[in-house]
């Protein structure tokens, strides 16, 4: 594997910051961020030729000449006086500023522990979910995150928290590793709404971490919102681990950037818990969105439920990669998988994975994908009706692609997401 | 005594809960003897008990067959055997023609039975006669084994595999339920056609209707797994206008020895 | 009831493997070990061409360049190459007629239930019996002739048609293609040749019968197919193999062209030695088999029925050349005791209206692995292409593994692929209401496994199906779950 000078830049930048940096708890000098800095060096950047990377090239992403340094206190400070306004998003509760956990106002069910805020200890479990040894971009994380916000959410909470993900690229290209640690606490109920932003124009490559923990009996939704039209790079990694009968659900609404890819890692670690993943993506130009999805069934009686389903227009190429692992002694599992796509474009692409990887018997597994066009049927009902070509198209592309956000259970962002997605396809343009 | 099945204090239990709190039953060869009884009181858990199903623990009391321990005995054995049970929900074996599963049933049993098998010719024939009694159309034996068969279809399936096999004992669980009334006099014509001195039927049923086409000789009554009432078919007929309420409000102490 | 499972589980296959016996003929060996000085004498005793020692030395030295593919969910100690032997033919085979056939070679093959003599045949199937490296009778050939079919061994063709030969052979296989295709191209010694004219459609089923029979000996077969405009040929394969402790590998090549209109329906039924109980020997079966639909509306129809074999890395493909041209690919692979499989299939759809199919049932039992791996490609050309995927997988008892791999990549939006994938277990209701018949579990386990299999099976010539049908309840005895 080539060395790429980001590598290089990397990894001299982390030797200098262990002389710079004193030891306190979260410095390069912590024993995880030493392993993790090894671990990159040791497995550096996928070329196409990683199975995982097969179909999306980070060759662009790799190229811009990023900033790896955090923004300094004052950096962050000037930063929180040029905020984007979020529009129809609930006002958020946290900012991560290119990594540096700031908070605007925390409801009372929501703890938060980390390094500006509590001097805080990293929790113990740091690298448990996604161990940095696993993957290029959770090493890297690992190694560069400034600050670990450490999130515990008790109680049954009923309003959604916004925590929105800001990279800034105002002077120069930035790289920005944010890191969130998430606890739910046994019966506890929690909404969580991860929105991803960029300010500037220069390019940027945010490289976000997540590890969930979800106690027994608790119940998460979680939302990842990436709808603003950048030229940016977004690489998210989500890993969660369920306990006995927990619940989570989440659902990915992929509009915008020049590159995303989400990797969502869900260990159903006891018996009964349950995870239901949703996607709808919707690309043009010459955007690129890659999803991985991994469910990981190690107990019994476990279900899963996954389904994605895509648009891709113009040059634009959408991936999706499922693979559903089912461990010998988690019997009884039920797992389903779908990925549905459309494509618009002669030159636009769709690579589908579904994956079955199974060593228990007793168990109910399916995965379907399909990738085609509009249902013509459909077209020539609608056409012989009377409705133009054009609006019956975007209707049935709003229809196709809405289908994955209608559990969302907030009503708000569910009609707001519905814009989006009427937006994108153009439905009130081509109104009659 | 001619019994052809002795139950005796039969408790049986499913995933921990006991369903059947001591059953006491004899059938008589040649007898048809009804058990009717409210959802829930155990009368499938009776019928797949006596086939042999998996996942029922039997907490005390015996089963006799022909005088043998019928409790102990693998599935298959009681089918070679001559029991035959109808089921509620036929199940669907894709892929499997239904004359590859009869003509291998029917020549397992046969074996059995100490009588030479059947090669496909003869047993095409016989399968398209007993057809032809339910009204089925022969162009099933293609099919996978209840393959996209309707509910009603379903049912004149068990009751053709009834005619085919001509069990000595043979259990109808709810074959009645879901069918309209002329699939009713189908089902319950070809259950009469196979009436004999020589073989018994037990008719699983909750409602009185189909027993007035297969005119029982004993009616029971299960009620929260036990048999609470025995008569005759003028039972059938009471429980059909008072419903099953009278017997909860008369109490457990109703429990009367079958008439034997 | 539960316990009583569990034994059956453990009683893994009862009966043997039953064409496990080794004969004593006299063969001529090369030494064991690979280089250029085999390559020679391979082709030495072949007396081929001088282009096919080029090509061959080509290969060679390619091969050595590449490293062996670790991509499949199979594990194995690694191969020494040097270690085999890289031909071996019984002495006496160069005959002019069937009764010159060694007897001792004609029992092998009554052995194994396949009579070289032509009044014995079943109508309509003509054989090339192919033993260690070379094909040592075939059947029906005048008659073909009459048609103009060719049908004869590889050796024969490079003598007889060096035209057809030179034009085909590597052209849907190049050596570049893959580590063992390299190695099968440097040192292929036999294997059967198809050449079907433009129009004539083959009256009877071609057949070749594969047999490995000398020790430490890899086998290396090469067969080609070619069907002219608007031809039509059914091609079966069986293959048997001796019991012996050690690994013995197997790497094949197979290419089918099928020009403007042809069809080409190949089936294999695959029954190489799987192992013992405990996993020791049984066959490698490292095998690239492609065709190529050159033609308009041609058509390539695999079937394949895998019960053999230790591991078994083979994924027949289909390129759709030719506007409206069809691809299929129908495969029941089943695997017991240590068995692993990863099979699969690649259709590439070129051509405008091309249009592929596949039905893939995979059974895994014992402590086996049993892994579908399958690519579906649509170029930006393919205007209007249809791709129809299933694939089940049955588990049986819970020490098995039973995988699904699809890749699915469309790059044009008229296009329409549909892929879909389920895993089950025989349910408990199914074996119940056979029982209830007075069918026992065994009976009852091969009954659903056969139905299962039924749509792959439907697509085996009749006699093909009654012995696969066989094949199927014979490698899951003893493994009711």
């Amino acid at each position: 594997m080539a060395t790429t000078e980001l590598q290089t830049r990397l990894v001299e930048t982390f030797h200098r910051w262990l002389q710079e940096s004193n030891h306190h708890r979260w410095s390069p000098h912590h024993p995880l961020r030493r392993i993790a800095l090894e671990a990159f060096q040791k497995m550096g950047f996928p070329t196409s030729r990683h199975e995982d990377w097969k179909y999306t090239s980070l060759a662009p992403v790799l190229r811009p000449a990023y900033r790896i340094e955090p923004p300094s206190p004052a950096e962050t400070s000037s930063l929180l006086s040029q905020l984007p306004a979020l529009e129809s998003l609930p006002g958020p509760h946290i900012w991560m500023l290119t990594g540096i956990p700031v908070v605007a106002s925390l409801p009372p069910y929501v703890r938060l522990d980390s390094l500006l805020y509590s001097d805080g200890e990293v929790p113990p479990w740091l690298g448990e979910i996604l161990r940095p040894d696993a993957e290029t971009f959770i090493a890297l994380n690992t190694a560069f995150a400034p600050d670990v916000a450490t999130l515990s959410l008790a109680g049954q909470a009923k309003e959604i928290l916004h925590i929105a993900v800001v990279t800034s690229a105002v002077e120069e290209p930035q790289l920005s590793q944010p890191r969130l640690c998430l606890t739910l606490e046994p019966e506890a109920r929690g909404r969580v709404l991860l929105s991803f932003h960029t300010l500037g124009s220069y390019p940027s490559l945010t490289n976000f971490v997540a590890e969930v923990r979800l106690a027994p009996n608790s119940d998460l939704e979680l939302i990842l919102w990436q709808t603003e039209p950048s030229e940016s790079f977004l690489i998210t990694t989500v890993g969660a681990e369920l306990d006995r009968s927990a619940r989570l659900t989440v659902w990915t609404l992929a509009l915008g950037g020049a590159l995303i890819r989400n990797n969502l890692y869900i260990r159903l670690a006891a018996p009964g818990a349950e995870t239901q993943l949703f996607g709808a993506t919707m690309v043009s130009g010459q955007q690129i969105v890659d999803h991985r999805t991994q469910v990981e069934h190690q107990a019994e009686q476990c279900l899963s439920n996954q389904l994605y389903k895509s648009i891709a227009d113009a040059q634009a190429t959408v991936t999706f990669t499922g693979r559903i692992y089912v461990h010998p002694r988690a019997q009884k599992t039920n797992a389903y998988q779908s990925h549905r796509a459309v494509l618009l474009s002669e030159k636009a692409t769709v690579n589908a994975r579904p994956q079955l990887e199974i060593y228990a018997d007793d168990v109910r597994c399916t995965h379907g994908a399909t990738v085609g066009s509009l249902d013509e049927d459909a077209l020539f009902y609608m056409r012989s009706r009377g409705i133009p070509l054009d609006y019956a198209r975007a209707l049935l592309l709003h229809a196709f692609l809405s289908e994955p956000l209608k559990s969302l259970s907030d009503a708000a962002l569910w009609e707001y997401a519905d814009i989006l997605i009427a937006e994108r396809t153009h439905l009130q343009a081509v109104k009659p | 005594m001619d019994n052809i099945l002795i139950i005796r204090n039969l408790r049986v239990a499913v995933e921990g809960k006991e369903i059947l709190h001591g059953v006491d039953l004899e059938v008589r060869r040649g007898e048809v003897h009804a058990i009717m009884g409210p959802n829930g009181s155990g009368k499938s858990t009776l019928a797949a008990v006596l086939a042999g199903r998996e996942g029922y623990d039997i907490l005390e009391g015996e089963v006799l067959y022909n005088g043998m321990n019928l409790l102990e005995m693998e599935p298959e054995e009681r089918a070679r055997a001559g029991l035959f049970l109808a089921f509620q929900y036929p199940v669907e074996i894709p892929g499997v023609t239904m004359a590859t599963f009869l003509r291998t049933a029917l020549n397992e049993i046969r074996k059995a039975r100490g009588q030479e098998p059947l090669d496909p010719i003869a047993f095409l024939k016989i399968a398209r006669e007993r057809m032809s009694w339910v009204g089925i159309d022969p162009e099933f034996l293609q099919r996978g084994v209840n393959e996209s068969f309707s509910g009603g279809e379903k049912k004149r399936n068990e009751i053709f595999q009834l005619l085919l096999l001509e069990p000595q004992l043979a259990i109808l669980d709810e074959t009645d339920s879901g069918l309209d009334i002329d699939a009713l006099k189908v089902v319950a014509s070809g259950v009469n056609r196979m009436r004999s001195p020589e073989r018994s039927f037990v008719v699983i049923t909750h409602y009185q209707r189909l027993l007035n086409y297969i005119v029982p000789d004993v009616v029971h009554v299960l009620y929260d797994g036990r048999i609470v009432r025995s008569g005759g078919k003028e039972l059938a007929l009471q429980l059909e206008e008072r419903g099953y309420d009278w017997l909860r409000a008369e109490g457990e102490e109703l429990v009367l020895p079958s008439i034997s | 009831m539960a316990t009583q499972q569990d034994e059956l589980l453990q009683q893994v296959t009862a009966s043997e493997y039953k064409y496990g016996f080794v004969a004593d003929i006299e063969e001529e060996l090369a030494p064991v070990g690979l280089n250029e000085e085999i390559i020679h004498y391979i082709w030495e005793r072949k007396g081929e061409p001088e282009w096919m020692l080029e090509w061959r030395l080509r290969a060679f030295r390619h091969w050595k360049t590449m490293q062996e593919p670790r991509w499949a969910k199979v594990t194995y100690p690694p191969i020494d190459y040097q270690a085999i032997r890289y031909y071996a033919a019984p002495k006496k085979r160069q005959v002019q007629s069937l009764d010159e056939v060694d007897p001792e070679i004609r029992r092998i093959f009554e052995k194994l239930g396949i009579p070289l003599e032509e009044q014995k045949l079943l109508a309509g199937v003509a054989v090339d019996a192919v033993l260690d490296s070379a094909s040592v009778a075939t059947t029906f050939k005048e008659k073909l002739a009459e048609l103009g079919i060719i049908f004869c061994s590889m050796s024969e063709a490079i003598q007889q048609h060096p035209d057809l030969v030179q034009r085909y052979l590597g052209s849907v296989v190049p050596y570049t293609d893959n580590f063992f295709a390299a190695l099968n191209s440097a040192v292929f010694s036999d294997g059967s040749f198809v050449y079907v004219p433009p129009g004539v459609r083959c009256p009877m089923e071609l057949s070749t019968y594969f047999r490995i029979n000398a020790a430490r000996t890899g086998q290396f077969e090469r067969t080609l197919i070619i069907a002219d405009e608007g031809s039509y040929v059914s091609y079966l394969e069986g293959c048997t193999a001796p019991i012996r402790d050690e690994n013995q590998l197997h790497a094949a090549v197979v290419e089918l062209i099928a020009l403007d209109g042809a069809e080409i329906k190949y089936s294999t039924v695959q029954n190489w030695y799987p192992g013992d109980r405990e996993g020791r020997g049984g066959i490698y079966n490292f095998v690239t088999k492609r065709g190529i639909c050159l033609g308009k509306e041609s058509k390539i129809s695999w079937t394949q029925v895998e019960t053999g074999s230790a591991i078994t890395w083979k994924y027949p493909s289909v390129i759709l050349k030719g506007d409206g041209s069809v691809g299929e690919f129908y495969s029941v692979a089943v695997t017991n005791n240590y068995q692993q499989a990863d099979t699969g299939t690649k259709m590439i759809h070129i051509g405008r209206h091309t249009r592929s199919r596949i039905v893939s049932k995979g059974i895994a039992a014992g402590r086996s692995n049993n892994t579908y791996r399958g690519l579906v490609r649509v170029l930006r050309g393919a205007d209007y292409a249809r791709n129809y995927t299933q694939c089940d997988s049955l588990l049986i008892g819970h020490t098995c593994g039973a995988h699904t791999f699809p890749y699915i990549e469309v790059l044009n939006p008229t296009a329409i692929t549909e892929h879909e994938a389920t895993t089950s277990k025989i349910g408990d209701d199914m074996l119940f209401y056979c029982r209830q018949r007075g069918i026992s579990e065994e009976d009852a386990v091969a009954l659903i496994v056969n139905g299962y299999c039924r749509e792959v099976l439907l697509h085996l010539p009749m006699e093909f199906a009654v012995e696969a049908q066989k094949l199927l309840a014979i490698s899951l005895e003893g493994s009711v779950g």
